[in-house]
C-alpha cells in the first residue's frame, strides 16, 4: 500500500500501562480492580490508571467513569456506586513505577524489533485532573512504540496484515494495545490514541455513504478517503476496534475529526482552544497559522506541521537494541506429534548456541529469550518465552528450560518454521573459579538453576520472594516478589517502588508473634454464641467445633486512613483455646460482628 | 614450577580440610546437626537432625484446631535453625512450598534477621564481615526465604523433590496432603543426594500410612504446660515473694507436647512413642531453655501448689 520512498510510521499505543504493566508482573491481581496511584505532598493519592479485568457477562452495561487524577477515595466511590461496596472492598492499590514502567516498555521494544530494525518511545499522554487549574496535575495513563515500517510491512503480508499481527501477538502475551499507520509520527500516534473516535466516524461516514447513489462523486471520494480500520473480525464496524490504517497522504481528511488532545498540545492550550469553539484538528488546521503563532506561540503551528509531515520528525531509536536471532526452516513442514525429541533438543541446542555466540563475546548473558514455532499460514503460531533469574550462557541450562516448558505445551500440527530470539540480554555475574576442582558449579549457581527450572514450569510469579511493607493492614503488610521478571526484566531491573524498598518508611512493619503464621485469603465470619461483659467471646463455632475461650490478647486496633482505599476498622485479639488452639481474629467495628483472620499453625 | 604430583597433593590436603563438621562429603557418614531445639534433640533418634532426610510433622488429632496446633511453627523454627549449619557454605535459604497460598511471612520474619546475624557474629574475618547478609563464598546478596506456590498437587510434588535435590538449599517446608509411598522415597533419595532436609507439615491421620521419613513428630499444643511455664518464668523474673501478672506476654510463647510416632519402614517390631515437652520462644524461633529446671525449684512449686 505504501509508495517508494514514503515514510510510514506504526503506532502502538498501549492505553493503561501502569496497570497492564502490574498485570503483566502480577496476573492475580486481574481478580480485583487495581488501581496505580499517586501520593502528592498532602499524603493524597490519586489515580494513575486502573483497570479491573472482567468477563463480558459480569460487566455492567453503565461502565464507572474514573478519569486519572481522580483521588482514590473519588475513585473508589465510582466504582461502588456501579459494582457495589464488594468491589471498592476488594480493590488493590498499587504506588505508580514510572521507572519500572518505562523498563517493561523498552523490552516490548526490543521485542518489536521484529517488525523493523527502527523502534522508539511514543510521546506520553498527557492527561490533567479535573480539579481547578490550581490543583491540576499531570498524569501519564498511556504510553506507545512506534515503528518505522517504511520497507518492512511488505514482508508482513502488507499494513493491514502487520497491524494485525501486531495486535493479536500482543493479545496473546496478555498485552491490549491498539495500533495505527500513517505518515508521520504525529499523525499515527494521533490515529492510534483515538482509535475508538475514528470508529464512531467512519460509522457516520458509512451511513452516509449507504444513503447515497452510486453515480453520486461523493460517494467516491468518501470511499477514497475512508480510513480502513480493523477489528477482531476484520469488519470495519465491528466495536472491537484495534487498529487504523490512514492511506498514504491522507491524514488531513482522515483524521480531521480527532479532538485537539491527540495533537500533543499542552493542556492549557487546548483549553483555550476549547473555549472559542475549537474541538477537533479539522477545525484548528482550519485557522492559518500566523494568527494561531500570534496567539499560542511557535507550539501549536510546529506541531501541525508534524502532524501534516511539513517539517522533519525524525525517530529516535531504542539503543543497545541488537537483535539475536536464530532459525531453522524445515523444507517440508514437519508433523509435531512426529518430531523426534532427540532431533528437536539438538536443533534447539543448536540454536541457543548460535544465539549466545554474540554475547558471550561481550561477557553478557541471556536473561530471557522467546522461542517461536511456526506453522502454516492461518494457524497461530506456539510461542514459548523463558526468563532467568541471571544472565547465562550455559546452553545446557537455557536447553534443559526450553525443553521443559515444551513438556507442558502442545505442540503444533505442523512446523514449518523453528526461531529462537533473545528477548534481554545482561552482563554476566563475576565467579570466582575454585584452584583445584574446576568449573565446578557453585552452590549460588546450581539454587539460580534451581530457580530457573521453577520458574519455568511454574510460571514466574509462582516463585516470590516476602518482602515487609510498613502497611498496618495485615493483607498488605507484605509483598511477594517474583524472583524472575516476565518480559526479560532480571531481579536487579525490577524497581524496589512496589515492593517498598525506595518508599520512605514512617512506621515500621509488624512482625512476630503477634502475626499469625497462616492468614486466610478473606476473613471468614464466625458464629460466636455468647460474650462475656467485656464484648470478648466466651466460645464460638470453628469447623463445626466449639472452642472455649481461655485467654485472649488485645485489643491491637488496625484502622487505616481514609485516603487509602476502603477504610478497613478492626480490633484484633489472640484466642487461645481449650484445645490448645490459638486463632487470630477480630471485632469489625461497624458491624461489631466476629471475624477469623489466621491461625497460629 | 610446580608439578602436577604436587598439585593433586595440595588438592587432596585442601579437600581433607574441608571435611569439617556441617559439610556433607560423598562418601562421609550421616551429618547429624541440632535441630536448635533442645527437647526435640533428646526425642531424636541421633540426638538431632541428620541432614539429607525427611521430617513429618504431623498436626493435631483434633481436626478443628489442625491448623492452629503449631507444628509448622515447629517445622519452621527447625528450617531457620537449618540455615546456618554448614559453616563453609553460610547461610542457605529455606524455601516453603505454599499450595494453599496462605503462610504469612511476617510470623517468622525476625527468626530470618536473628539467623542473619547469628552469622555476621560467628564469621571473624573482614572478607565474612562484608557480606554479612550473604553467601560468603560466592559473595552475592542472597534471600534467606522463598516461596513456591504450585498451582496443583503434580506441580506441589515436582517442586519438592527438586528442591530436594539442591544442595545449595538448606531446608524444605511444604504442606502435602497426600503422599504415595513412592512420591515419598523419591524425596528421600534426594534429599540424600543433596544434603537438603525436608520438613514436610502433614494431616494427622496421616500417621497411618507408611512413611519414608526419618522421624514423624505429633505436635500437640499443651496449655496445661503453657500455664505453668508463664507462672515458673513470673517466679524467675520477679523472685519467690512477688508476683506480677504477666498479662498478654503469653503469646510470646507456646508449649508443646512432642511425640515421637511410628517408625521407620523397616522397622519390623513395634517402636515405643517417646515423648517431650517443649516451650517455644515465638519471638525468636528458639527453645526456652531452663524453663525445666526453674520449674523444679522449690519455691516455684510452691507457688504453683499454692495457684492451682
Amino acid at each position: 500500500m505504501s509508495g517508494k520512498n514514503t515514510l510510514r510510521i506504526m503506532t502502538i499505543s498501549l492505553p493503561r500501562w501502569p496497570v497492564q504493566r502490574q498485570l503483566l508482573q502480577q496476573p492475580g491481581f486481574r481478580e480485583s480492580p487495581i488501581f496505580v496511584c499517586r501520593q502528592n505532598a498532602r499524603g493524597v493519592l490519586s489515580v494513575v490508571s486502573w483497570a479491573w479485568v472482567m468477563s463480558p457477562t459480569k460487566r455492567k452495561r453503565s461502565q464507572p467513569v474514573i478519569q486519572p487524577g481522580f483521588s482514590l477515595s473519588e475513585a473508589l466511590a465510582v466504582l461502588a456506586s456501579v459494582y457495589g461496596q464488594r468491589a471498592s472492598r476488594v480493590a488493590r492499590v498499587i504506588p505508580e513505577d514510572s521507572i519500572g514502567d518505562v523498563r517493561v516498555l523498552e523490552a516490548l521494544g526490543r521485542w518489536c524489533h521484529r517488525f523493523s530494525p527502527l523502534v522508539a518511545i511514543g510521546p506520553e499522554v498527557i492527561r490533567g485532573a479535573d480539579h481547578g487549574k490550581a490543583r491540576r496535575q499531570s498524569v501519564c495513563s498511556a504510553r506507545s512504540l512506534q515503528v518505522d515500517i517504511s520497507d518492512t510491512a511488505r514482508f508482513f503480508g502488507g499494513e493491514s496484515s502487520l497491524l494485525r499481527t501486531v495486535v493479536w501477538t500482543l493479545a496473546a502475551r496478555g498485552i491490549h494495545a491498539r495500533a495505527a499507520i500513517a505518515d508521520t509520527l504525529a499523525a499515527s500516534w494521533a490515529a492510534a490514541l483515538c482509535a475508538d473516535r475514528i470508529a464512531a466516524t467512519s460509522r457516520h461516514s458509512l451511513d452516509e455513504l449507504q444513503k447515497l447513489p452510486r453515480s453520486n462523486p461523493r460517494r467516491s471520494a468518501l470511499l477514497k478517503n475512508r480510513v480502513v480500520r480493523g477489528s477482531r473480525h476484520g469488519h470495519w464496524l465491528d466495536r472491537q476496534q484495534r487498529w487504523v490504517l490512514v492511506p498514504p497522504g491522507r491524514q488531513r481528511q482522515s483524521l480531521q475529526s480527532l479532538p485537539l488532545q491527540s495533537l500533543q498540545l499542552p493542556v492549557d492550550i487546548v483549553d483555550s482552544l476549547t473555549e472559542v469553539g475549537v474541538n477537533s484538528i479539522g477545525q484548528l488546521l482550519r485557522l492559518p497559522k500566523v494568527s494561531l503563532q500570534e496567539r499560542f506561540g511557535s507550539i501549536v503551528p510546529l506541531q501541525v506541521s508534524r502532524f501534516l509531515g511539513d517539517v522533519s520528525d525524525p525517530l529516535t531509536p531504542l539503543h543497545g537494541s541488537e537483535l539475536l536471532v536464530a532459525n531453522h526452516s524445515f523444507e517440508m513442514p514437519v508433523l509435531g506429534r512426529d518430531i523426534d525429541s532427540t532431533y528437536f533438543r539438538a536443533l534447539i541446542e543448536r540454536l541457543v548456541r548460535q544465539c549466545l555466540q554474540p554475547l558471550v563475546n561481550t561477557n553478557r548473558g541471556v536473561s530471557s529469550l522467546q522461542v517461536r514455532l511456526d506453522t502454516n499460514e492461518g494457524h497461530r503460531p506456539t510461542v514459548i518465552e523463558v526468563g532467568l533469574y541471571k544472565p547465562t550462557v550455559q546452553v545446557r541450562h537455557l536447553v534443559d528450560l526450553i525443553m521443559l516448558r515444551f513438556e507442558r505445551v502442545r505442540l503444533p500440527r505442523e512446523i514449518v518454521d523453528v526461531s529462537i530470539e533473545v528477548m534481554s540480554a545482561g552482563t554476566l555475574p563475576y565467579r570466582q573459579q575454585n584452584l583445584f576442582r574446576g568449573p565446578t558449579e557453585s552452590g549460588a549457581s546450581r539454587f539460580e538453576t534451581l530457580l530457573n527450572r521453577l520458574v519455568s514450569r511454574l510460571g514466574s510469579g509462582a516463585v516470590v520472594e516476602p518482602r515487609l511493607l510498613a502497611d498496618i493492614q495485615p493483607e498488605a503488610s507484605w509483598v511477594a516478589a517474583p524472583v524472575v521478571g516476565v518480559i526479560g526484566l532480571s531481579k536487579s531491573h525490577r524497581s524496589g517502588h512496589l515492593l517498598g524498598s525506595s518508599r520512605p518508611h514512617f512506621s515500621k512493619p509488624v512482625v512476630g508473634p503477634s502475626r499469625p503464621t497462616f492468614l486466610l485469603s478473606s476473613p471468614r465470619l464466625i458464629d460466636v454464641p455468647s460474650l462475656s461483659a467485656d464484648g470478648l467471646p466466651v466460645h464460638f463455632r470453628w469447623k463445626g467445633q466449639f472452642h472455649v475461650v481461655m485467654r485472649s490478647r488485645g485489643p491491637e486496633r488496625i484502622e487505616t486512613a481514609w485516603w487509602r482505599g476502603p477504610t478497613v476498622r478492626r480490633d484484633y485479639y489472640i484466642f487461645e483455646t481449650d484445645r490448645g488452639g490459638r486463632f487470630w481474629m477480630f471485632r469489625g467495628l461497624r458491624k461489631r460482628s466476629w471475624f477469623l483472620h489466621g491461625t497460629y499453625g | 614450577m610446580v608439578d602436577h604430583a604436587q598439585l593433586q597433593q595440595l588438592s587432596r590436603m585442601v579437600s581433607e580440610g574441608s571435611s569439617l563438621p556441617g559439610c556433607i562429603e560423598e562418601g562421609a557418614g550421616p551429618t547429624v546437626v541440632s535441630s536448635g531445639l533442645p527437647s526435640l534433640d533428646r526425642l531424636l533418634r541421633y540426638r538431632g537432625v541428620r541432614l539429607g532426610t525427611l521430617m513429618e510433622w504431623l498436626e493435631s488429632e483434633d481436626e478443628s484446631v489442625a491448623s492452629a496446633s503449631g507444628a509448622t511453627t515447629f517445622a519452621l523454627a527447625v528450617a531457620m535453625h537449618l540455615q546456618n549449619t554448614n559453616v563453609l557454605t553460610g547461610c542457605r535459604p529455606v524455601v516453603l512450598v505454599d499450595r494453599g497460598r496462605s503462610f504469612y511471612p511476617p510470623s517468622v520474619m525476625p527468626w530470618l534477621e536473628q539467623s542473619v546475624h547469628v552469622t555476621s557474629v560467628k564469621d571473624s574475618s573482614p572478607i565474612r564481615n562484608r557480606h554479612s547478609r550473604g553467601n560468603v563464598i560466592t559473595g552475592r546478596e542472597e534471600h534467606l526465604l522463598y516461596i513456591v506456590y504450585p498451582a496443583n498437587e503434580a506441580d506441589e510434588f515436582w517442586s519438592i523433590d527438586q528442591l530436594l535435590r539442591c544442595p545449595s538449599v538448606a531446608a524444605v517446608v511444604g504442606w502435602p496432603k497426600n503422599v504415595s509411598s513412592t512420591v515419598m522415597r523419591r524425596w528421600q533419595m534426594a534429599a540424600k543426594s543433596s544434603g537438603a532436609v525436608g520438613l514436610l507439615v502433614r494431616p494427622s491421620h496421616a500417621r497411618r500410612e507408611p512413611t519414608w521419613a526419618e522421624a514423624r513428630i505429633q505436635v500437640e499444643p499443651s496449655p496445661a504446660l503453657q500455664s505453668r511455664c508463664q507462672h515458673a518464668a513470673s517466679c524467675k523474673t520477679c523472685g519467690p515473694g512477688m508476683h506480677q501478672p504477666a498479662s498478654g506476654r503469653w503469646i510470646h510463647s507456646r508449649a508443646f507436647t512432642l511425640m515421637q510416632v511410628g517408625g521407620q519402614w523397616d522397622a519390623v517390631t513395634a517402636v515405643p512413642e517417646p515423648s517431650v515437652k517443649c516451650v517455644l520462644d515465638l519471638a525468636r524461633g528458639k527453645e526456652h531453655v531452663g524453663f525445666h529446671e526453674t520449674m523444679e525449684r522449690p519455691e516455684c512449686q510452691e507457688k504453683i501448689r499454692c495457684a492451682s
